[in-house]
């Protein structure tokens, strides 16, 4: 199987070319340098000639900040140029796989979101990745849109976001004795490794198309999460949570942001707990001398 | 009140700047070439030194493959102007009121939709116009989003595209048939009787979110362009044609009308499409 990959630097793209080789796949990975996406003629170009079995778009503007100042910008990544990809993807007969976000729904359910439950993004970023969401099931009938939370990953993690959560909280652990976290945020979270091998998965085996939530299992505080972060590698560095709902925001954040896999656990595919997929990433760091 | 009407040389703006200035408001309006929406800069600045209580926002990028094909123009003028034009209000203590449209659902429900209703837009033009309405309303909170449909109203119509009555009246000049779409249907929505009630409204403290107003009842594209020529004694045949959802270069919703629930709720509804479109075709010639 041949599977065409843009974005392939992040630390989901990284994830798949990594796991790839384990299922059989043949991987043409694209940095931004190599295709822009939002080029159109370009993207069909490259597709018709590499005639991929899939394409999985792990690229994405998702700092939330920027996303604000630069609410185009974000468009013309999260949107018109998911829509080429879809577009593109299906006129070459290709699966096509785009990755989404809790952040399309508000967070007033105070529940695991399902991946049928009715969306409502409260800033640029989330209707950006929800209007993403929408042309690529327009233009796919083979689409997966994935959606995912509290990504970490690799060793150096995002190089946008200049890591990852974990990274940032052993960061901080190196040179300080405590460090504040918001407590208001309750959120699932999912070792990038996971992610890629679900998305695997679901390719391979042809799931039928449509919205899969894909983290691992469980969900927290980011309190507690940076709490075990700090348990695991036997770190000195206290953690104080601090609420910070009250405080004027330029945009507005769901507090609740765990999701259900519904959709993949029906297929039989499942991820393991939170506690267990941050455990093997710190192995993994120590391993690589990261940490 | 003060109020401040963006694009007051549309069809809507324009009925809805004669009712302002008719009742006992104050109004400032701007055409497009005074202040494009897309001038973040311009647009704040004249928002705070007009300081208004409500500000109406007309301006659209309308349906056409041209949009279809220049998503960053389309999405400028349908959502990413209200990233500023929502902020400004929200500092300012303004209330906004923005007009979306019918094309933010799929149309495969089979019935009207109602508020509640999820979109689900099938074209960047319906999907620029969801994305405004999400925009407008997690941006300021006092936000009224007014969705409605086929507005037509004028002596000249819109600007960039006339409108749907003109412009088969125009065809039938020189034509003794005519084919209409069939399977498409919709609530189209005379100008006057939408900016009665949204003047209705919009001064209500109790109105905030997603209301649905066009003239009640619905039909076909085909059924609609009967009527017209009925109405004004024109004997051009409408052909109806099913086109399966694409006419004028874009993908349409098959079933798209709308449903006012909300509004009614309140007291406020419109008359029936018929009874809309007899009073254009009177007043196109009474004016004309």
């Amino acid at each position: 199987m041949k599977l065409m990959l843009v974005g392939s630097t992040g630390q989901i793209g990284t994830a798949i070319l990594h796991h790839a080789q384990a299922f059989g796949i043949s991987v043409s990975a694209f940095t931004k340098a190599q295709l822009d996406i939002r080029d159109q003629v370009a993207v069909k170009e490259t597709i018709a000639r590499i005639r991929p079995d899939a394409v999985v778009n792990a690229s994405g503007y998702h700092v939330l900040p920027d996303c604000e100042k630069f609410p185009d910008k974000a468009f013309e990544l999260n949107v018109y140029a998911v829509k080429n990809l879809a577009q593109c993807s299906e006129a070459a007969g290709a699966r096509f796989v785009n990755y989404s976000t809790d952040k399309v729904f508000d967070g007033s359910v105070n529940a695991p979101h399902t991946e049928d439950e009715p969306t409502n993004p409260l800033q640029i970023y989330g209707i950006s990745k929800l209007a993403g969401e929408i042309v690529t099931h327009v233009q796919s009938s083979r689409a997966y849109t994935i959606r995912t939370c509290g990504v970490y990953g690799g060793k150096s993690g995002s190089r946008i976001k200049k890591g990852n959560f974990v990274l940032y909280i052993l960061k901080e652990a190196r040179s300080k004795k405590t460090l504040e976290v918001s407590s208001d945020q309750v959120a699932s979270f999912v070792n990038a490794a996971d992610l890629a091998e679900v998305t695997l998965k679901l390719i391979t085996q042809q799931a039928a198309p449509g919205i899969y939530h894909v983290v691992n299992d469980g969900y927290d505080s980011w309190v507690n999460f940076a709490k075990e972060i700090v348990r695991l590698t036997g770190s000195a560095l206290e953690i104080i949570p601090v609420d910070r709902s009250k405080e004027d925001s330029d945009f507005r954040i769901p507090g609740f942001q765990a999701l259900a896999n519904i959709k993949t656990a029906a297929l039989g595919i499942t991820l393991t707990s939170w506690q267990d997929g941050l455990h093997r990433y710190i192995d993994y760091l120590k391993v690589e001398h990261a940490i | 009140m003060k109020l401040l009407v963006l694009a007051h040389t549309g069809q809507l703006g324009k009925e809805l700047c004669t009712l302002i200035k008719s009742g006992n408001h104050e109004l400032c309006s701007f055409s497009r070439p005074e202040l494009d929406i897309t001038d973040h800069d311009k647009v704040r600045q004249t928002l705070e030194e007009c300081a208004p209580d409500i500000v109406i926002n007309t301006a659209a990028y309308h349906a056409t493959p041209e949009g279809e094909n220049n998503p960053s123009a389309l999405f400028g003028v349908n959502a990413l102007s209200l990233v500023n034009i929502a902020r400004t209000c929200k500092k300012i203590n303004a209330r906004l009121i923005t007009f979306t449209s019918d094309y933010v659902f799929d149309g495969r429900l089979g019935r009207p939709y109602r508020e509640d209703d999820m979109p689900h837009p099938i074209q960047y033009f319906g999907l620029s116009k969801y994305v405004g309405e999400l925009i407008a309303l997690n941006y300021n909170p006092d936000t009224i989003v007014i969705r409605t449909s086929g507005v037509y109203g004028g002596v000249a119509g819109s600007q960039s595209k006339r409108n749907f009555v003109l412009n088969i009246m125009n065809e039938s000049k020189s034509k003794s048939v005519i084919d209409v779409s069939s399977e498409q249907i919709v609530s189209p929505t005379f100008a006057y009787d939408l900016a009665i009630a949204t003047m209705d409204l919009i001064v209500r403290k109790d109105a905030h979110g997603i209301y649905h107003l066009t003239n009640t009842g619905y039909c076909s594209w085909a059924e609609f362009s009967s009527e017209i020529m009925k109405l004004s004694g024109i004997t051009t045949q409408i052909r109806p044609i099913d086109r399966k959802g694409e006419s004028g270069g874009i993908r349409r919703p098959i079933f798209s009308a709308l449903e006012n629930t909300k509004a009614k709720a309140m007291g406020i509804d419109l008359p029936p499409w018929k009874d809309g479109l007899r009073r254009y075709i009177e007043y196109l010639k009474r004016t004309l």
